[in-house]
């Protein structure tokens, strides 16, 4: 009786586990790869040495690529965790460049 | 490339293929179809004289407007060219000062027109091609907003669906000269593998230009990072002529015609747009715009004319190096810049597009489908998925089918006619959605596709034997631009007509779980299926 209480136990935690890590993957994969996308990109419009016009409009042009990339390496990645983790190191290492040289420079 | 390396990607191709597979089905249909949007445009107004003299038909369109909206505030004309049926004009009527505030401006549908060469309105309202090049990106019956945003991440979809795709194909050439017919599931992949590798630079540039069509929607954060206020930005990317103000003296608009050639000389090819504010006023003002066919990248190259005298005012100054790259972006998504020879070449692209979103969605069920436990109860999902690929695959070209035949057959004088059309294409996709859900699926893929089939092959005969002018005519005059429409109709209705009798022919076959173990795939190749 125990045992088999403990086997159930046992395959209910390893589906949540797996639940849990599909479920993460599809987290880094669609709201936090768009937005690693997003800050990335802005990050490139800020520091590409081109006219302001020029740069905004490059880094729009590669943030698709961007995108797709974070989706694949949210599957690639050997865990949900860790999936979630380096994209958002990516966004906020991205987010800082973009705050300091607004917070330097301003915008138009 | 590790094994595991692959087999994360074949998941994330799986379900990224799958999850908006549909949305994408039907934007696939309907992009390929607008690379005809000028021949539909002419093909559903079957009574239209053609267009010779697009000059002589300009000034048609120029004596009409002056007739029908003199003294408006601007008027808004497309430049007609022997491939349209006419000329394309509508105006915006001088605001009135009485007017209560925030009422909604008058419907398009009064102050638009199509004007034929002769210079009269063209009789059958109907949306034409321009309905499928609108639908590829709005949709319908939802707000455009919501449409677009499904349509962005669709595509955004489709991006990591084609990238996974070639990562998890491993022997991309081997597999590309395999096609192993009857097989079941390996038929399928193979299909599947060959309609993807052979038009892989097509898709991935289309689906990649096409978010980028998108881009200012999808992404706008590059431009808010170095602009506060976006309209700045666009103002530098699409330079305005700025504001024409009303003097209150009349004096005669110049002919059309002349500014149109003046602009052609200027800006290097044809002029594809003229916009003229405040026409019979003396301060009016023409601008002319280059055609999008003039070449791969076009800006909207534009020039202002004084209305009266001539004299050029304005010129939009040249693009930067990124907008250049996007201009082209846009330029080869579109493909207006084409001959036919390269028409063609695209529309064969769309359909090989068409095909491997659809081999892929029955793909799904066709790998399922052997591995169920219980093969009279599949899970719900698989029902899901089985009931809306018949829904989508062969019910939306049931219905474009029946948006053809409500364009033959609904009366000219109907009021809305137009928007009765595309409401014939709903209801009848909707009577096939009803029908997936109905029959058992062998009979739902059977009757559609088959209904299909007759219905294009009715509506080419028809086009042949009743209407006037019609299919007879068109060869006869040597118009084969539209008689290679009913000509593309007839391969498609026989295409239709070709799956649906191989599928009343699968029944006769032994299980198909027998036939696998006849079969056996090698590890190796499983490896590839994932």
């Amino acid at each position: 009786m125990t045992i088999a209480r403990n086997a159930t136990n046992r395959t209910t935690a390893a589906t949540w586990r797996r639940r849990g890590d599909a479920t993460l993957r599809l987290l880094a994969a669609m709201p936090l790869g768009y937005a690693v996308a997003s800050l990335v990109a802005m990050a490139l419009a800020r520091i590409l040495p081109m006219p302001a016009a020029t740069a905004s409009m490059t880094a729009t042009l590669v943030a698709f690529a961007i995108c797709a990339g974070a989706a694949i390496w949210a599957y690639a990645a050997s865990s949900g965790w860790r999936a979630c983790w380096t994209l958002a190191a990516v966004g906020l290492v991205a987010g800082g460049i973009v705050w300091l040289s607004i917070s330097a420079g301003g915008r138009l | 490339m590790t094994r595991s390396f692959r087999k994360s990607q074949s998941t994330l191709h799986t379900w990224s293929g799958l999850l908006l597979g549909w949305v994408l089905f039907i934007i696939f249909v309907a992009g390929t179809a607008a690379y005809w949007r000028d021949t539909l445009n002419r093909w559903m107004r079957p009574e239209t004289p053609r267009v010779e003299q697009p000059m002589q038909a300009l000034q048609h369109a120029q004596h009409f407007l002056e007739r029908k909206a003199p003294g408006a505030k601007a008027w808004f004309i497309t430049m007609p060219t022997t491939e349209t049926p006419g000329t394309f004009a509508s105006w915006i009527p001088q605001p009135d000062p009485n007017a209560p505030k925030g009422k909604r401006p008058r419907r398009r549908r009064d102050t638009s027109v199509l004007i034929d060469a002769t210079g009269t309105p063209v009789a059958r309202d109907t949306r034409g091609g321009d309905f499928f090049y609108r639908f590829h990106f709005d949709l319908h019956y939802m707000p455009i907003l919501w449409a677009r945003w499904l349509v962005g991440v669709a595509s955004m979809m489709m991006l990591v669906a084609i990238l996974t795709g070639i990562v998890i194909h491993k022997k991309i050439f081997r597999d590309f000269f395999t096609l192993r017919r009857a097989k079941g599931q390996r038929s399928w992949l193979d299909g599947h593998n060959a309609a993807a590798v052979l038009g892989l630079p097509f898709h991935l540039m289309i689906t990649y230009t096409g978010l980028v069509t998108l881009s200012a929607m999808l992404m706008p954060w590059a431009a808010i990072a170095n602009y506060a206020d976006r309209t700045k930005l666009y103002a530098s990317i699409f330079p305005e002529a700025g504001d024409v103000i009303r003097v209150g003296h009349d004096a005669p608009l110049g002919d059309l015609s002349q500014f149109v050639r003046d602009g052609e000389r200027r800006l290097g090819g044809p002029i594809g747009f003229i916009e003229v504010a405040e026409p019979g006023d003396a301060a009016a003002r023409v601008i002319v715009t280059r055609a999008s066919s003039a070449g791969l990248v076009t800006h909207g190259e534009r020039i202002a004319y004084d209305g009266v005298t001539g004299r050029v005012t304005w010129r939009s100054p040249p693009p930067d190096g990124a907008r250049t790259t996007y201009s082209a972006m846009i330029g080869v998504h579109a493909g207006r810049f084409g001959d036919t020879t390269l028409r063609w070449l695209y529309f064969l692209c769309g359909i090989g597009g068409t095909l491997m979103v659809a081999s892929g969605l029955v793909l799904w069920t066709v790998k399922r489908r052997e591995k169920l436990s219980d093969p009279t109860r599949p899970p719900f999902g698989f029902h899901v998925v089985e009931r809306l690929n018949i829904a989508v695959i062969a019910g939306f070209p049931f219905g474009c089918a029946m948006f053809f035949w409500a364009n033959r057959l609904l009366p000219l004088a109907m009021p809305m006619r137009g928007d009765r059309e595309v409401a014939w294409l709903f209801m009848a996709w909707g009577l096939a959605v009803v029908l997936s859900l109905g029959l058992r699926p062998r009979h739902g893929w059977m009757k559609l596709l088959g209904g299909t089939a007759i219905a294009l092959f009715a509506l080419v005969a028809y086009d042949f034997v009743v209407m006037r002018p019609g299919l007879g005519q068109w060869i006869l005059a040597g118009d084969w631009t539209l008689a290679l429409v009913d000509g593309v109709l007839l391969v498609i209705a026989a295409a239709l007509a070709w799956v649906a009798f191989r599928v009343r022919a699968h029944r006769n076959r032994p299980p198909r779980s027998a036939r696998v173990r006849a079969h056996a795939v090698s590890p190796a190749d499983e490896e590839t299926v994932a």
